[in-house]
């Protein structure tokens, strides 16, 4: 039997599935990062459908419940996610930094030419 | 004139009420005055360039720091042999450049900073007094050199100093991490007492947010 829980957890993954494969699919996203997202969706989805799964899993870590795996390992996804965001962002940041620098450079020596 | 060649450069985000004043000014000293228009959306480039100087333009708003860097590199291009960093508020008088560039034309430093704080008659404001009397010390720990006013944009360089310069911050923080990188590769570095005029109606520097970033990268050297 799923429960309510179960059945938001699966629609919810199988909506994010399906936009990860439309993602890869008009090639905005590269074939590791889908391989890993698809992982991470069958992993949330399998949450839904198979609880009893995880209750060996949250049991043998000390949490009651497999709903407490579940938050405490998704927590823990989002951080990771949020410290590669982060890094991207800076990363983007600092590439625009020096695009924007090197045009205004370049345009100033083009106006000293003519 | 100065027998040397000195390049002025003066970052500028909106300031087309006082670039043409600053320009002729720093006009009269320097060979040359590089305006470097940080996205600017009003006639800071017009301005500018009526007053004769040569005009660097970023599409986009990068930060001060990205502007100085953007400035020093043009200076470069241009056969600099001392730059001489300026802000474009009127808050320096472009008059004292020759007190601020004489320990580099001296030999005697690689790094000057034109410091307010040591001017006795100093009219900065009390909030700002304190915030960079704070942020002056955590440099002067970060890099080993007794420093008055670390976040003065009045500053004097040799050409092989600004070449040599590598900072990443693109704001506020970059007085502080230029200060320090310098340092630790042991270059000289000295300050010189200034003047400094405030507007209450444009104040501007680093805020409370940029002390935090500066702390950051003060405990976390690039």
């Amino acid at each position: 039997m799923i429960e309510p829980y179960g059945l938001i957890v699966i629609l919810l993954g199988l909506i994010m599935a399906a936009y990860t494969f439309k993602e890869f699919y008009r090639k905005r996203i590269g074939t590791i990062p889908f391989i890993i997202w698809t992982i991470i969706w069958i992993a949330l989805i399998s949450t839904g459908v198979y609880p009893q799964l995880y209750l060996g899993l949250a049991s043998s870590l000390g949490m009651a419940a497999p709903i407490q795996f579940v938050t405490t390992f998704s927590i823990m996804i989002l951080f990771a996610i949020v410290y590669q965001i982060f890094r991207t962002v800076g990363d983007i940041n600092r590439k625009i930094t020096k695009i924007v620098q090197q045009l205004a450079l370049e345009k100033t020596e083009v106006k000293m030419d003519q | 004139m100065l027998l040397l060649k000195v390049v002025c450069v003066i970052p500028a985000h909106n300031e087309e009420s006082t670039i043409s004043s600053v320009v002729r000014n720093a006009r009269t000293i320097c060979n040359l005055v590089i305006v470097v228009d940080d996205g600017s959306t009003d006639k800071t480039v017009e301005e500018a360039t009526k007053a004769k100087a040569k005009v660097v333009s970023h599409i986009i708003r990068l930060g001060v720091g990205a502007a100085l860097s953007t400035g020093l590199r043009a200076a470069s291009n241009h056969d600099a042999e001392i730059i001489v960093t300026l802000d474009a508020d009127e808050q320096h008088d472009p008059k004292e450049i020759p007190n601020v560039i004489a320990p580099i034309v001296d030999g005697k430093a690689d790094l000057v900073i034109g410091s307010r704080i040591l001017e006795k008659n100093s009219e900065m404001p009390f909030q700002k007094l304190v915030a960079n009397k704070i942020l002056s010390k955590l440099t002067s720990f970060a890099s080993g050199i007794e420093i008055k006013d670390s976040q003065s944009g009045f500053r004097g360089m040799s050409r092989h100093v600004a070449d040599s310069i590598k900072y990443e911050s693109t704001d506020y923080q970059w007085a502080s991490e230029m200060i320090i990188s310098l340092s630790k590769r042991g270059f000289r570095i000295v300050d010189v007492p200034i003047k400094t005029v405030y507007f209450k109606s444009r104040r501007r520097g680093a805020g409370f947010r940029d002390a935090i970033k500066i702390l950051y990268n003060i405990l976390h050297p690039k």
